[in-house]
């Protein structure tokens, strides 16, 4: 028997063969030049980054019209595969999208059911949308559009999260090319960085300005700035460091200056205005320097960025230039010293909600003749205090914390009905006190996994996430996708969680859609009263290993190739089932159908011997903490009647529960609860009543 | 409002003729066997270009990856903004230490012209360039008494070059090799063409060189434009050797093209003889730095220092109009 249903496994993955994938691999110049064929002249790769110009001739001279490259070369993102999806990339100099191609994906929803063409169809939204502008993902029947500052591309229904993977990579890989080509969005995503409030003004003084970190100030004593030449060459060399060692070296102030309640204190309001305006959008930053070691000095150039004085934010250098700003300054108590006014070069360089550091860079010179010199970085935290900022609108976040906002209202949903689960089955007592109750109960929760958990939030969690999350364990991808599907991400939570303490059945029994579809088809042939196929304990057992033999196939197969392994997961119906609600091709639908047609005769068939998911979680929850479901001594010997009506088989003769095939449907539960059925407390009942005695009595 | 203006630095570019449509696709020629291939790049923020006659595709690939091997060493040796550019650490720095040996070989060069042109072709202007740069952005310009601070630490007397260390005697100077190393690198281009075997060839890195003859046996040959019409031109020339320009309307602060690139040193203001020169020499390096040096020069001193080098010209004045070396050839329709 189990040799047949080996057999018919085998037979399913080379059913399975013939679904064709696309291929992943680095384009050639001869590649790309098919995909941009003459008038247009492929340009010589970028020696920095993967990235081709595409030039145009225009009269005599070349005009170059893009630059192309491969997002997965700039932003590998891994999508619900694990694998990164690969899309070819035309972005104008001006950071207009002019064409997006899908080179490879290996997205479940996409590979077959929707097929690719629905995700052709959400790339080809990219032609014309912007750089600079903030693109986010709409409903999937959205009108699209946007204005100037923000656009909307339609999303794919039953597709949300993918598509906003492939949203991040698209942006992800644009902006680094426009950071370092274009000339703009350096450093950081333009739509996600904060902005200073307007509003914000009260009328104060130097003292008040530093005091509330408006402006904020650095010290370095004559002292503490002989530690860092410690033991180098250049140690001793500062003779103002024995003299006046508590003097100050460095003696820096920093501040936003752009943020009214520095500038409009600093500056008239005239002058503060011609400022804002001068600025066009861009950040300045005011910094004094009254200590012998100053950012300006002899070699600070007017309009240069300052050689001592350097900015970072992230880890990157942030871009700082002087100003060249001489309009006085108003503001009487404020240090005399050298004073700059800085810009950042990029509209979006620096992020003020984010800490950033500045460093002046102190040399020391050993030597008259072409001196050997040292030089140590002093470095300042820099932060804008909060409530100067505005952080940037959430409907224009981008990425999963978008995901998550937007799907606030399923996330409590679902937080909830966990809760409620959870409370169940730890006041199980009171739950099942009575059989008819808990039967409506249980119907009603399944039936809100179907439909709600499954149809609607589409949070059926499937063996794909494990291939997923076997691939970023390898390091060939990250973790980051799961937070792009906040649903899954908590059941995924729950589930493990609860593995540990109930075991598998918690997911399997109560929140897995499908295991909740095939119950009630279950329900429908009791119903009938269709003839049920009871199996024996030695075929039961063998059957029950193939599971196995299924998971070990789906996760050998991801050590092999991605391909074979999205293939193999087909062999979960819930794709077909579940997240397309059976509009997928007939094989599919034929597969999954007839599961379900064998679980009118086989109560759970899939479930209880395919489901590659559930070997999984039946492994782990084999690190189940307590066996919660009460026995008593009689249960086995002599009393069989939980294990005659488990319908999982999931009881020894002994009376033992075997918790990794259990799947909490809680009859057994009842049953010991129920002063009616269970029949040692049936037994107890009757020796206790003095009628029931006597009566055995005259027996 | 001053106006701002960025465009292509050459003047001269290839003319296609009879490689029209050539784009990228190889096309026949009259030479047995030979095709013309073409490759496009970007460098020196701008776009450069190959034209080969090779046997095959194989070998056009290889003289296509050494030509542009050469043009990115010299563009990331003389960038001003990359920070891994030698040029870019020793603005920085003030010095620095093992220069490149095509760093030093430009500013020998550099040196010499100082000399030659009594201190009007100085590459330590930078400090004033960026200056003139941020205030014409903002809509103002630096006051005459700026300008004098800043020539203070314009002198490129004050560059000391040794094969082991260049540095600044000043601090806050800088310099720009924006006037030599598109030259260097049609030069190296040359060179790498020829060691991989490529006989005939035009290459444009923003100065103009060429090798050999065009397939159909004619000299290769550019287009002159006008420096007042963007798409206007006075014709075409034969090319031996390589063509640099020099022109006011390349990047401009002002709308008459008065405020420009190209900044006199001793006066702190752009030179108001000529709205173009382009110089044909033997050698990029050459025809590059004479083109801005007799850019800064009035018409006699730059007449004698082209001549003194062995260099052919075509000046275009403020006026437009246009007059030539006698060796300079004959500009006519293409």
């Amino acid at each position: 028997m189990a040799r047949i249903w080996t057999g018919l496994a085998a037979a399913f993955v080379l059913a399975c063969a013939w679904i064709s994938v696309g291929c992943a691999g680095e384009l050639q110049r001869s590649d790309l030049e098919r995909f941009f064929p003459p008038p247009c002249i492929l340009g010589e790769k970028d020696d920095v980054l993967p990235i081709w110009p595409i030039f145009k001739q225009n009269g005599t001279a070349d005009e170059l019209v893009a630059y192309v490259f491969e997002s997965v070369d700039l932003a590998p993102i891994p999508g619900f595969s694990g694998t990164p999806l690969d899309l070819l990339v035309a972005l104008a100099p001006e950071g207009d999208f002019l064409d997006v191609k899908v080179l490879s994906h290996h997205e479940p929803v996409f590979v077959d059911g929707l097929g690719p063409e629905p995700l052709f169809d959400f790339v080809r939204q990219y032609a014309g949308k912007s750089l600079k502008q903030s693109i986010r993902v709409g409903p999937p029947q959205g009108g699209g559009g946007g204005d100037g500052a923000a656009a909307v591309v339609n999303g794919v229904a039953k597709a949300t999260a993918s598509v906003r993977i492939v949203n991040e990579s698209l942006l992800a890989a644009g902006l680094a090319v426009a950071r370092a080509k274009l000339g703009f969005a350096e450093g950081r995503d333009p739509s996600r960085a904060a902005t200073l409030r307007a509003d914000v003004f009260e009328r104060l003084d130097w003292a008040s300005l530093a005091a509330r970190g408006y402006v904020r100030h650095y010290v370095v004593t004559n002292e503490e700035s002989e530690a860092p030449f410690a033991g180098t060459n250049a140690e001793g060399l500062d003779p103002e460091v024995r003299a006046r060692p508590s003097d100050p070296f460095i003696d820096l102030w920093v501040g936003a200056l752009d943020a009214p309640v520095v500038g409009r204190n600093l500056l008239d309001d005239a002058t503060f205005a011609r400022l804002i305006s001068d600025l066009d959008g861009r950040h300045a930053l005011i910094v004094i320097s009254t200590g012998r070691l100053s950012f300006a000095g002899d070699d600070f150039v007017a309009g240069a960025t300052p050689a001592r004085l350097a900015m970072r934010q992230g880890g990157a250098p942030v871009e700082i230039r002087d100003f060249a700003w001489r309009k006085p300054f108003i503001l009487t108590d404020m240090p005399q010293g050298d004073v700059s006014v800085l810009t950042i070069k990029a509209l979006a360089g620096w992020d003020p909600a984010s800490p950033a550091d500045f460093s002046i860079r102190a040399t020391r010179e050993k030597g008259q003749i072409l001196p050997e010199r040292i030089s140590h970085d002093f470095v300042f935290p820099f932060s804008v205090p909060l409530d100067l900022l505005a952080l940037a609108r959430p409907e224009s976040a981008k990425g999963f914390r978008a995901v998550w906002l937007e799907r606030k209202a399923d996330i409590v949903i679902l937080t909830a009905s966990l809760s409620v689960l959870s409370l169940s089955l730890a006041l199980q007592k009171i739950v099942t006190s009575s059989s008819f109750r808990f039967a409506i109960f249980r119907r009603a929760f399944l039936a809100f996994t179907l439909v709600f958990i499954g149809w609607y939030a589409q949070a059926q969690l499937s063996v794909v996430t494990l291939i997923g999350l076997a691939r970023a364990a390898r390091g060939a991808a990250g973790f980051a996708f799961l937070l792009y599907d906040p649903p899954s991400l908590l059941l995924w939570t729950f589930t493990l969680v609860t593995m540990l303490i109930w075991g598998r059945g918690t997911f399997c029994g109560w929140l897995c859609p499908f295991g909740a579809l095939q119950e009630f088809v279950g329900d429908f042939a009791r119903g009938l009263r269709l003839p049920q196929w009871r199996i024996s304990t030695a075929i039961e057992t063998r059957l029950r290993g193939l599971k196995y033999v299924a998971l070990a196939l789906v996760l050998g197969a991801t050590l092999a190739s991605s391909a074979l392994a999205d293939q193999l997961a087909e062999i979960e119906p819930f794709k077909t089932a579940i997240t397309l609600t059976f509009v997928r091709s007939l094989p599919f639908v034929l597969y999954a159908v007839g599961l379900l047609a064998v679980g009118l005769f086989i109560y759970k068939f899939f479930c209880r011997y395919l489901c590659p998911l559930g070997a999984a979680f039946a492994l782990v929850g084999l690190a189940r903490r307590w066996d919660w479901i009460a026995r008593r001594v009689e249960c086995g010997d002599p009393c069989q009647l939980c294990r005659a009506k488990c319908r999982y088989n999931a009881i020894e003769p002994s009376g033992s529960i075997i918790y990794h095939e259990c799947f909490q449907c809680m009859d057994c539960v009842v049953i010991h609860n129920d002063r009616r059925q269970c029949v040692p407390l049936i037994r107890a009942d009757r020796r206790l009543s003095p009628l029931r005695q006597r009566k055995a009595a005259a027996l | 409002m001053t106006r701002l203006g960025v465009t292509r630095r050459g003047a001269l570019h290839l003319a296609l003729g009879a490689l029209a449509g050539a784009a990228g696709a190889p096309s026949k020629t009259t030479r047995a066997q030979a095709q013309v291939f073409r490759r496009v790049g970007i460098a020196f923020g701008t776009t450069v270009s190959i034209t080969l006659e090779a046997a095959d595709k194989q070998m056009a690939d290889a003289a296509f990856a050494a030509g542009f091997t050469e043009i990115r060493a010299i563009d990331r040796l003389a960038s001003l903004t990359r920070p891994d550019s030698e040029v870019f650490r020793l603005n920085r720095e003030g010095f620095l230490d093992r220069p490149d040996s095509a760093l030093v070989e430009m500013l020998h060069i550099a040196e010499a012209m100082h000399v030659a042109t009594a201190g009007a072709f100085d590459i330590t202007i930078q400090p004033l360039w960026l200056a003139f740069d941020a205030a014409a952005r903002r809509g103002t310009w630096p006051s005459e008494a700026e300008i004098q601070a800043l020539r203070e630490r314009i002198d490129q007397g004050l560059l000391q070059v040794a094969p082991d260390r260049i540095a600044f005697a000043k601090p806050g100077m800088m310099i720009t090799l924006n006037s030599l190393a598109r030259g260097l690198a049609a030069d190296r281009v040359a060179a790498a063409l020829a060691r991989t075997g490529i006989v005939n060839a035009f290459f444009d890195t923003d100065v103009l060189g060429a090798i050999g003859k065009r397939p159909d046996g004619a000299h290769w040959r550019a287009l002159t434009h006008n420096p007042r019409l963007p798409e206007g031109s006075f014709g075409v020339a034969d090319v031996t050797g390589c063509l640099a320009t020099s022109g006011d309307y390349q990047y401009f602060w002002s709308a008459d093209y008065s405020r420009n690139h190209i900044i006199d040193p001793r006066r702190g203001v752009s030179p108001s003889h000529f709205s173009s020169v382009s110089v044909l020499a033997k050698t990029g390096l050459t025809a590059d730095a004479l083109s801005t040096a007799a850019f800064l020069l009035d018409p006699d001193q730059a007449a004698r220092i082209l001549k003194s080098h062995g260099a052919e010209a075509l000046f275009v004045d403020k006026a437009g109009s246009v007059t030539r070396t006698a060796g300079f050839p004959a500009v006519g329709p293409g």
